[in-house]
């Protein structure tokens, strides 16, 4: 399981780069490549780790050739942002070796 | 296994794209070159960003209920996933907050984004947690 995890993330690492450049053919066709790939993952990581699966969800919402007005991706991705805060709060204190005691 | 073969495939897939331009733009993480970034390019980034953050989570929990004993666990290690989770938090909450209110959102603060998360991947997190399992 963590390895398709793992595997995915690279994947996304790989794409963030190519969201900036200009819309060539070759671009274009490497983000469908790399979406492709990410949608294949999902149904091994939907029951693992839900918090991956909806952001890979939201991503591929984003870049998908009629992706949702920008309001909607952006409420997705702020129902993301609270649970993943959330969880991240909930361990920082016993985590952070510099945490205040 | 499975796992692993999937991976293995989705990879492969990948580098039959070619790749070769691809290998060149993963040293070059840091995109934004204008002085603004546009929302379409900072929201799947701040996801990314997020789903990273969950597997230092995974990796917080798992170091905690270990006790620290893992060398993995390590004061310099932890130090260090907090110090990328913490940039990489503020940097998506000013972004956010700039698409939200209409405001541009600047390349420094989308690059401090990517930073984040270019240096969550490089932490030992993910591989540490696969190792374990």
């Amino acid at each position: 399981m963590q390895a398709a995890i793992t595997a995915v993330l690279t994947l996304i690492e790989q794409l963030i780069p190519l969201l900036g450049l200009a819309s060539t053919n070759a671009t274009v066709k490497l983000i469908a490549s790399i979406i492709t790939t990410l949608v294949q993952f999902m149904p091994q990581i939907e029951n693992e780790v839900s918090v991956v699966y909806q952001s890979v969800k939201n991503i591929i919402g984003a870049l998908s050739a009629n992706p949702d007005a920008t309001s909607t991706q952006l409420q997705s991705l702020q129902k993301l942002d609270e649970q993943v805060d959330a969880a991240w709060n909930k361990v920082a204190p016993d985590f952070d070796p510099d945490a205040a005691a | 296994m499975k796992m692993r073969a999937i991976a293995a495939a989705a990879l492969l897939a990948l580098s039959l794209g070619g790749c070769a331009g691809l290998q060149k733009l993963e040293a070059v993480y840091t995109v934004a070159t204008t002085a603004t970034v546009p929302a379409n390019v900072v929201i799947p980034a701040a996801n990314a960003f997020d789903a990273l953050k969950a597997t230092a989570t995974n990796f917080a929990t798992y170091c905690i209920q270990r006790k620290f004993v893992d060398a993995v666990c390590s004061v310099s290690n932890r130090r260090t996933v907090v110090k990328f989770v913490n940039a990489g938090t503020a940097a998506r909450v000013q972004l956010e907050a700039s698409i939200t209110t209409g405001q541009p959102a600047l390349a420094t603060v989308y690059n401090a984004l990517l930073a984040a998360m270019d240096g969550l991947q490089a932490t030992p997190a993910a591989q540490a947690i696969a190792e374990a399992q």
